[in-house]
C-alpha cells in the first residue's frame, strides 16, 4: 500500500514533466526496440529453418558430389556419385537402413494442349519411405519398372491439378521431353520439403531418367536414412569412410563428396543467428547505456530541482529510505514506459523488416522477448536511478530546506 | 508541568571546508509541556540552528538533548524521522507546500510517511481546524499566502504532535493575515500543544508567554513576559485579525 502510494507520487512527478521524461527515455525505447526486433527476427528465422529441416526428416543425410580432384587439383565437377555408391552404403554401413539415389533436372511436362515446367526427379522406391512422402492416388513405381527403365511417372500434387484439373490422371500418358510416360500415381500435397517445392515435381524411375531422359552418368545426390535421429552422426562417419575407400581418396586428401544433415544445417544457421544476434544486441546494449545515462541525467536534475521538497518530506517524517524509494520508483517508471514503447516499436520494426525482405525473414514475437525487454528496461531504470536517488536520500534536511 | 524539551550545554559546529562555524556555543534550555515560547535574535544569532536541533533535523556536535525524556543524541536516522513524524510539526516562512499536490494531499503527507493506510478523514479534520475544509481540492498555486500558511499548519498538526515549531511563520504575510495565523497558534496552544516560535519581529515575539533571546550562538536572555504586556499583545493581535475579516 505504502509503496503503491510512492509509485503514484512518482508517476505524478513524471507527468508534470511529461516531455522531459519522454525525451529521457528515448535511449531505452531504442534499446528495447532493438532487443525485441532482434529476438523476433531470430525467432522467426529459427522457426522457418526448423520447419524446413523437419520436413525433410531428422534422420536423413544427403550426400552430394563435390569437386573431383587429382593430386590436390580440381579436375572436374559433379560426376563422382553413382547408383552403386548408394547400394554400397546400404550394404556396408550398419547405421543406414536405406538409400535413394536421385537425379534432378527440369523439363516440360505436357498433356495435350496443357503443359507445365516441372522439376523431374529420378529415384528409387526408397525415396518416398525416406522422405515420408506418400502416394495419394494410384501407386509408386516398383523395382521391376526401375530394372526395365519403364516410361512411368508419379505426378506431384500441383502438377496433377494443373494438367488434369479434377479428373484422375491415372492411366493417361503425359509427355516429358517429348517422350510418353504413363501416369501410375499422384503424390500427396506436401508444400515444400527442405527447400524444394515437391508439389511441382514429377518422379520417374532413376534408370529411365539417367539413360532415356537426360543421359546422366552420375547421380545428383544420394539420400540416406539412418536408423534413428541419434545415429545420424555415426551414419555420417560410416558413409564418409566407405566413400573415401570406394573413391580411392588417399588419407589427408579432401573428399570429392559432401554429407549434408540436419545438424549441419542447424549448426550453420545457428552461426548466422549468432552473428545477427551479436549485431542487434550490441546496438541494444549501446542504446541502453546511453538511455540509462539519459535517465540518470534527468533524475539528477530532478533531485536538484526538488531539493526543497526533499527537505520538507524529511521534516514531516520521511526516512532516508523513503526518499530513495521515491526516486527509484520514478526512474524505474520512466524506463518501464520506455520498455512499453520500445516493445511496441520493436514489434512494428520486426514486421517492417519481414515485409522489406519480401517474407524471406519472418517475424515471430516470442513472449520471452517482451519479458526480456521489460526486465532490461526495469534494470536500466533501477541502475541509472540508484545514484540520483542515493544522492537525494543523503541530503541534509536543514540545508535542503534552506535551498533556494 | 512536565519537561518536554531539555537542552544541556549544546554546541553545534559546522565544518565549511577549511574554516568552521561555531553556530551554537553551549546552549541550555528547558521547555515544559504546553508552553508558548518565542526564540528571537538577529540573523546569525544561531536561532535557525537551534530550530534545526529542536526539530530533530540536526544533531548537536556536543551536549545533550532530551525530548520527552528520550536521549535524541543516541537516536538513529530513522528514529529521528519517526520523532519528526509523530511528535513534531513544522511551519516555515516559505510555506514549503508540494506544488503539484492538492491541499488535502499536502496535509496527508505526514500520515503517508506514518505508513497509515486511510488518512482522508484525519487530513480533512486538520483542514477543518484551520478553516479550509472547502479548499481541500485546491492546489497551493490557487490559494493566497495566508491560506497556504494555514494549510502548512494543518499539515503540521495532522499527526497530533506534542510540539509545533514555527520558523518566521508570518514573515511572508501582511500584518492582518499574520495576526490571523498567530490566532491559530494561540488556539492550538490552548488545546495543550507546545509552540516554539522563531521570529525576529518583536510584536510577534511578545505574544508568547516566554521569550528566549539569542546572540552569537548563546542565550543572552530568557524571561517570562509579564501578564499585562502579554494580554495587551494578544488583544492587539485579535483586533488586527478581526479587522481583516471585516474588510473582506
Amino acid at each position: 500500500m505504502f509503496y503503491l502510494r510512492i509509485l503514484q507520487t512518482a508517476i505524478r512527478a513524471l507527468k508534470s514533466n511529461a516531455l522531459r521524461s519522454l525525451l529521457a527515455t528515448i535511449g531505452v525505447i531504442i534499446g528495447v526496440a532493438a532487443v525485441v526486433a532482434a529476438m523476433s527476427i531470430i525467432e522467426g528465422a529459427t522457426r522457418e529453418v526448423l520447419n524446413a529441416i523437419k520436413s525433410f526428416g531428422s534422420n536423413v543425410l544427403i550426400i552430394y558430389p563435390g569437386a573431383a580432384r587429382r593430386a590436390g587439383r580440381q579436375i572436374g565437377t559433379v560426376n563422382t556419385l553413382s547408383i552403386a555408391d548408394a547400394d554400397a552404403i546400404v550394404d556396408k554401413c550398419p547405421a543406414v537402413i536405406r538409400t535413394a539415389p536421385e537425379v534432378l533436372s527440369g523439363a516440360q511436362v505436357k498433356f495435350y494442349s496443357k503443359n507445365m515446367n516441372c522439376a523431374v526427379l529420378g529415384t528409387t522406391t526408397a525415396y518416398p519411405l525416406i522422405r515420408d512422402y506418400k502416394v495419394a492416388e494410384g501407386r509408386f513405381f516398383n523395382n521391376s519398372e526401375i530394372k526395365t527403365e519403364a516410361y512411368v511417372v508419379v505426378l506431384g500434387y500441383k502438377v496433377a491439378k494443373e494438367l488434369f484439373g479434377r479428373g484422375t490422371p491415372l492411366g493417361f500418358v503425359v509427355k516429358i521431353r517429348g517422350k510418353p510416360f504413363t501416369v501410375v500415381g499422384v503424390m500427396e500435397k506436401k508444400g515444400t520439403m527442405g527447400f524444394l517445392r515437391v508439389d511441382q515435381q514429377v518422379i520417374v524411375p532413376i534408370t529411365t531418367a539417367m539413360k532415356r531422359l537426360f543421359g546422366f552418368r552420375s547421380v545428383s545426390s544420394i539420400s540416406a536414412q539412418a536408423i534413428d535421429t541419434k545415429s545420424t552422426s555415426i551414419a555420417r562417419k560410416q558413409i564418409k569412410a566407405l566413400l573415401r575407400k570406394r573413391h580411392k581418396i588417399p588419407p589427408g586428401e579432401k573428399e570429392d563428396f559432401g554429407i549434408f544433415s540436419q545438424e549441419q544445417l542447424l549448426k550453420g544457421f545457428q552461426e548466422q543467428a549468432k552473428i545477427m544476434g551479436i549485431v542487434f544486441y550490441s546496438i541494444a546494449g549501446i542504446s541502453l547505456v546511453v538511455g540509462g545515462i539519459g535517465i540518470m541525467n534527468i533524475m539528477l536534475v530532478s533531485v536538484t530541482e526538488r531539493t526543497r521538497e526533499i527537505g520538507v518530506r524529511m521534516a514531516v517524517g520521511a526516512r532516508r529510505f523513503d526518499i530513495l524509494a521515491q526516486f527509484l520508483a520514478e526512474s524505474s517508471s520512466i524506463s518501464l514506459v520506455g520498455g512499453l514503447l520500445g516493445s511496441l516499436l520493436g514489434v512494428a520494426f520486426s514486421h517492417i523488416i519481414a515485409n522489406i525482405s519480401a517474407n524471406l525473414l519472418k517475424a515471430y514475437v516470442p513472449n520471452s522477448a517482451i519479458i526480456t525487454a521489460f526486465t532490461v528496461a526495469f534494470i536500466t531504470g533501477i541502475i541509472s536511478g540508484l545514484y540520483p536517488a542515493f544522492k537525494a536520500s543523503q541530503l541534509d534536511p536543514v540545508e535542503a530546506l534552506r535551498y533556494e | 508541568m512536565s519537561t518536554l524539551i531539555q537542552l544541556n550545554d549544546v554546541h553545534k559546529i559546522y565544518n565549511m571546508g577549511l574554516s568552521s562555524v561555531h553556530a551554537l556555543r553551549g546552549v541550555s534550555l528547558s521547555i515544559s509541556q504546553g508552553e508558548f515560547i518565542s526564540i528571537t535574535g538577529a540573523s546569525g544569532s544561531g536561532k535557525s540552528t537551534m530550530m534545526g536541533i529542536l526539530g530533530c533535523l540536526d544533531k548537536p556536535t556536543k551536549g545533550e538533548y532530551y525530548f520527552d525524556g528520550q536521549p535524541v543524541n543516541q537516536f538513529s536516522e530513522s528514529q529521528l524521522a519517526k520523532v519528526r513524524n509523530q511528535s513534531l510539526g513544522f511551519v516555515f516562512q516559505m510555506f514549503n507546500l508540494l506544488p503539484r499536490a492538492s491541499a488535502l494531499e499536502n496535509v496527508s503527507v505526514p500520515l503517508f510517511y506514518a505508513r497509515r493506510t486511510r488518512y482522508h478523514n484525519d487530513a480533512l479534520n486538520a483542514l477543518r481546524m484551520v478553516g479550509l475544509q472547502d479548499r481541500a481540492t485546491h492546489k497551493p498555486t490557487e490559494l493566497s499566502g495566508g491560506e497556504r500558511q494555514r494549510i502548512a499548519i494543518a499539515r503540521a498538526i495532522v499527526n497530533n504532535p506534542k510540539v509545533v515549531l514555527a520558523d518566521e511563520p508570518t514573515g511572508n504575510l501582511d500584518t492582518h493575515i499574520g495576526a490571523q495565523i498567530m490566532m491559530i497558534f494561540h488556539e492550538l496552544n490552548k488545546k495543550g500543544v507546545t509552540i516554539v516560535l522563531v521570529t525576529h519581529e518583536p510584536d510577534i515575539a511578545i505574544q508568547a508567554e516566554r521569550i528566549v533571546k539569542m546572540r552569537d550562538g548563546k542565550i543572552i536572555e530568557d524571561f517570562i513576559v509579564d501578564e499585562k504586556t502579554h494580554r495587551e499583545a494578544l488583544e492587539q493581535c485579535q483586533q488586527l485579525a478581526k479587522e481583516k475579516i471585516a474588510e473582506e
